[in-house]
């Protein structure tokens, strides 16, 4: 694993282990560029929950102003096109969190996203349009995949 | 009365509508104007996975929403207005022909419409739901109304 202090020097020659971890370097470097400027130590593990807590914040305020501009319309794909949820599709699998915890507390219609994200679809023919039954899917196959949210 | 409901929908404002369901994005305008109430209707292609009728066009015209009717047994009709024993649906448009709300003839001549993801509710008119968010209602489709029998000489009143 790579130290804190390589990811604070930027090298060039950076290696990560796994995509997420080259995803959350940048914010860890920021994370820990602020701490030396405060003067105040971060453990890696406390930047990593810090940017967590960044990106569910994040997503939180998309969500809802989705929500609120969108929850009129009766097309999903108007939904869909809302700058809103195209910046939590942006956000690729960092998402895939957030939109799996928005799935089971209160299913709205997060499975364009979740499927520009994972490009799988695991909603059989018979569950078209049955939201609920839609959402159970979507959790059932995050659950097979070892997705934890 | 509803302050969000009439910033949507200014028609509404002094309207003696009615709030009829809480908000559920389990279906949508289309699905209760065609009576369902347990699916979301989208013409999107897959991998959409929503629900349209076996054999409509899955596109997003007026033809193809007005298609989705006939499937049921509705034909095209000339206006809103109430005709016993004829159970009529509006499809609405943009300006640009761009279909986005239905809604469904109440059997005492309101109309009632699932507002996207929001509540359902009922209306007198179908232009109390039309502006900047629907457009306005530009097809009328008809149908028999279930449970309906034609009496001669005397005027229906069936629920």
């Amino acid at each position: 694993m790579m130290s804190l202090s390589a990811l604070q020097s930027g090298s060039s020659a950076d290696v990560y282990l796994s995509d997420e971890s080259a995803r959350l370097a940048a914010p860890i470097r920021r994370l820990s560029e602020i701490g030396r400027e405060r003067g105040a130590p971060m453990s890696l593990t406390e930047a990593k929950l810090a940017s967590a807590g960044v990106l569910a914040q994040r997503f939180d305020a998309l969500a809802q102003a989705w929500r609120r501009e969108c929850g009129h319309l009766s097309s999903v794909r108007e939904m869909i096109l809302h700058p809103a949820y195209q910046q939590i599709i942006g956000m690729g699998r960092d998402a895939l969190p957030f939109l799996l915890r928005e799935l089971e507390r209160q299913p709205d219609h997060w499975f364009w996203a979740l499927w520009a994200i994972t490009q799988e679809n695991p909603v059989p023919v018979e569950h078209r349009g049955r939201v609920p039954d839609m959402a159970r899917g979507w959790l059932e196959w995050a659950r097979q995949r070892g997705i934890r949210w | 009365m509803n302050e969000r409901m009439e910033r949507l929908f200014p028609a509404l404002r002094g309207v003696p509508y009615e709030i009829t369901s809480p908000a559920t994005p389990g279906y949508n305008c289309i699905a209760w104007a065609a009576g369902d109430d347990s699916r979301w209707w989208e013409p999107a292609e897959p991998p959409s996975s929503y629900y349209w009728p076996e054999g409509v066009s899955r596109r997003y015209t007026l033809e193809a929403y007005a298609e989705a009717f006939r499937h049921l047994g509705f034909e095209d009709c000339e206006n809103a207005r109430l005709e016993q024993g004829w159970e009529k649906v509006a499809i609405y448009a943009k300006e640009d022909g761009r279909p986005t709300h239905a809604a469904r003839q109440l059997a005492n001549g309101d109309w009632t419409s699932k507002l996207g993801g929001l509540e359902d509710i009922s209306h007198p008119e179908p232009d109390h739901v039309s502006g900047t968010a629907y457009g306005r209602p530009v097809l009328f489709l008809r149908r028999r109304r279930a449970g309906y029998t034609p009496t001669t000489n005397q005027e229906e009143t069936n629920p």
